[in-house]
C-alpha cells in the first residue's frame, strides 16, 4: 500500500485539514479548520479527509451488515444484540419471509441466543437502530464458528474490494460471513476452520502491516500443508 | 440481568469438551493461572488479593468488639458479606444483594464456618458481654467465573493475614495492629466442578459458566476432610460423579494451599 506512509496518528482536536474539503467519518468542521474528533490514523486525499478509528465499539451505520443476537422477544418485535452501545429492533415486516404476527408467535421464528445476519436498515435521531433481514444472505446462523473482533479492523479483514476475505473463503474452503460490528461467522470442515480463525486473529494483530493477503496467504497454505 | 449465550457459542464449547479439548487449551482438571497477593489494604485488619485468571477477587477483614449471640456467650462471631458491583460485569447491577451476592457469601461463609478454622471460643472478651466480631467482606473487581473459588481463597488468605488492632482503655486503636493473630486453625478451601453435557471440568470460566448444565462446589480441610457442599444449576449429578469430584477436589485443595 502506497499511501501508507502518508497515514499519520491524529488525537482528537488536532487541525487535520483547512479550508474546502470533503469530510469522512471521525472528522469535524471547525470555523475554517478540519479537526480530527478521534484518535485515529489520518487519511487524506485532494479534497477528502477521514481519521481511521484505532479501536472502538460498533457505531451502526445505515447499509452494514451486521452479525447479531436475538436477546428478547416481543409480541411484535425482536430485541437484538449487536455488539454496540445501542439495542436493535427487528420488526417482523423486515423478516425475508411474511409473518401474521397475530397468528403465529414470534418466539417460533427466532428466538434468544439465535444468531442472524442482516443489515442496518434505519437510524432514528435518538439513535434507536432498526435492522432488517431483507439482503442477500439474510439468515439464522444455524452451527458453525463465531468469532469476535475489534470492529474498527473489520475493514481489513474484507480488504480492498473484499480481496482479503474471498481468498480465505477459498483457500479454506469455508463459507464466512463477516458483519460490520465485528461479529465473524465461519462454517465449514473444524480443521479449516480452525486455519480461517487463526488468519482472521492475525490480521486483526498486524492489521498495520501492508502486504498481509499475501503473507496471509502463505501462512493458510503452510498451516493447510500441515494436515 | 442475564448474558444470554447464543446457541452457536453453547454446540461449540461442548462440541470442544466431547474432543476432550477446552476453550482455552486447558486440561479438564486445571485452574487458570492464580495468583494471591496479601496485606493490600492498610486500613483493613487483613486483607487479600485474589487473581484466577482474569477473575480478580479483593477480601477484606475488619475487626470490632460487640455483644455475642446470646446461645454462644463465650464464642466470638462470623460475618461474611459479599458484593457484586457493577465494575465487575455488564450483568451486575447496583442495588440491594441478589441471590446469586447471598449465594457466594454464604457458600464462603459456610465453608468458614463449618471447618471450624478460626477458633471462635478464643475470641471472647468477656463471656456474655464482649467479643471480637469478624467481619470478613468479599468485594469482586472482575469476573470471568469461578467467583466461589477466588473468593473462598481470598478470605482463608485475608484471614490469615489478619493482626489484631491494639486495646487501650476499652478503645479499639484501628491504626496500630499488633503482633497478634486471629486463632486460625484450619485452611479450608473450595473447588468448583462444572458439569456440561457429560464433561466435569475444574474451575469454569466465564464463557463455561454461562453454559453449564450444573455445577457443584466442594469445601476441604487441611484432613483432607470435606466441610461444605453446595450445588447449583437445573442438571443433575450421578453417585459416581459426586464421589468422583470428592476425591479430585481433596487433591486439588493441597495444590490450592500452596498460595496461601
Amino acid at each position: 500500500m502506497k499511501d501508507n506512509l502518508s497515514r499519520r496518528m491524529v488525537i482528537p482536536g488536532e487541525v487535520v485539514a483547512e479550508g474546502d474539503v470533503n469530510l469522512g467519518s471521525g472528522v469535524y468542521r471547525e470555523g475554517d479548520k478540519v479537526c480530527a474528533s478521534i484518535m485515529g490514523l489520518l487519511e487524506k486525499r485532494k479534497s477528502f479527509v477521514k481519521v481511521i478509528p484505532l479501536t472502538g465499539r460498533y457505531i451502526p451505520k445505515v447499509g452494514d451488515f451486521v452479525i447479531g443476537k436475538v436477546t428478547d422477544v416481543n409480541l411484535t418485535h425482536w430485541y437484538v444484540d449487536i455488539n454496540s452501545a445501542y439495542n436493535a429492533i427487528l420488526n417482523p415486516r423486515d423478516y425475508f419471509r411474511d409473518i401474521d404476527a397475530f397468528q403465529t408467535s414470534l418466539l417460533k421464528i427466532l428466538a434468544p441466543g439465535d444468531m442472524i445476519f442482516a443489515v442496518v436498515r434505519e437510524i432514528t435521531p435518538t439513535k434507536k437502530v432498526y435492522i432488517a433481514m431483507t439482503n442477500r444472505g439474510a439468515r439464522l446462523l444455524r452451527g458453525g464458528r463465531l468469532l469476535t473482533i475489534n470492529p474498527a479492523k473489520v475493514p481489513r479483514v474484507i480488504g480492498r474490494k473484499s480481496s482479503m476475505i474471498s481468498m480465505i473463503k477459498k483457500e479454506v474452503k469455508c463459507s464466512i460471513l463477516v458483519g460490520q460490528n465485528g461479529r465473524i461467522w465461519i462454517k465449514g470442515k473444524p480443521e479449516l476452520v480452525e486455519i480461517a480463525v487463526k488468519a482472521i486473529k492475525r490480521i486483526e494483530r498486524e492489521a498495520h502491516l501492508s502486504g498481509l493477503t499475501d503473507s496471509i496467504k502463505s501462512m493458510i497454505i503452510e498451516e493447510r500443508e500441515k494436515l | 440481568m442475564e448474558e444470554i449465550v447464543s446457541e452457536i457459542k453453547k454446540d461449540y464449547i461442548a462440541s470442544l469438551l466431547d474432543q476432550g479439548k477446552r476453550q482455552d487449551g486447558r486440561g479438564f482438571d486445571d485452574y487458570r493461572e492464580i495468583i494471591v497477593e496479601k496485606g493490600i489494604s492498610n486500613k483493613a485488619e487483613g486483607s487479600a488479593l485474589v487473581r484466577i485468571g482474569d477473575t480478580q477477587v479483593m477480601v477484606g477483614v475488619k475487626l470490632a468488639v460487640g455483644e455475642p449471640f446470646p446461645d454462644m456467650p463465650d464464642s466470638g462471631v462470623l460475618t461474611t458479606n459479599a458484593e457484586l458491583i457493577p465494575l465487575a460485569s455488564p450483568t451486575f447491577e447496583k442495588g440491594p444483594p441478589d441471590e446469586n451476592t447471598i449465594e457466594l457469601a454464604r457458600v464462603v461463609d459456610r465453608g468458614i464456618r463449618e471447618s471450624g478454622c478460626i477458633d471462635l471460643e478464643k475470641l471472647c472478651i468477656a463471656e456474655g458481654e464482649k467479643v471480637w466480631i469478624v467481619f470478613v467482606d468479599i468485594h469482586v473487581l472482575d469476573y470471568d467465573g469461578n467467583l466461589f473459588d477466588a473468593s473462598s481463597l481470598g478470605s482463608i488468605a485475608a484471614l490469615l493475614d489478619t493482626r489484631l488492632p491494639k486495646i487501650e482503655d476499652g478503645r479499639i486503636l484501628y491504626g496500630e495492629k499488633t503482633r497478634k493473630k486471629l486463632p486460625v486453625v484450619d485452611k479450608p478451601v473450595e473447588t468448583t466442578y462444572a458439569k456440561i453435557g457429560n464433561n466435569i471440568i475444574l474451575d469454569p470460566s466465564l464463557d463455561e459458566e454461562l453454559v453449564m448444565d450444573a455445577r457443584l462446589t466442594v469445601a476441604t480441610t487441611e484432613k483432607g476432610e470435606i466441610c461444605a457442599m453446595q450445588k447449583g444449576g437445573a442438571g443433575t449429578y450421578t453417585r459416581e460423579e459426586i464421589l468422583d469430584i470428592v476425591s479430585r477436589s481433596i487433591d486439588k485443595g493441597k495444590e490450592l494451599r500452596k498460595y496461601l
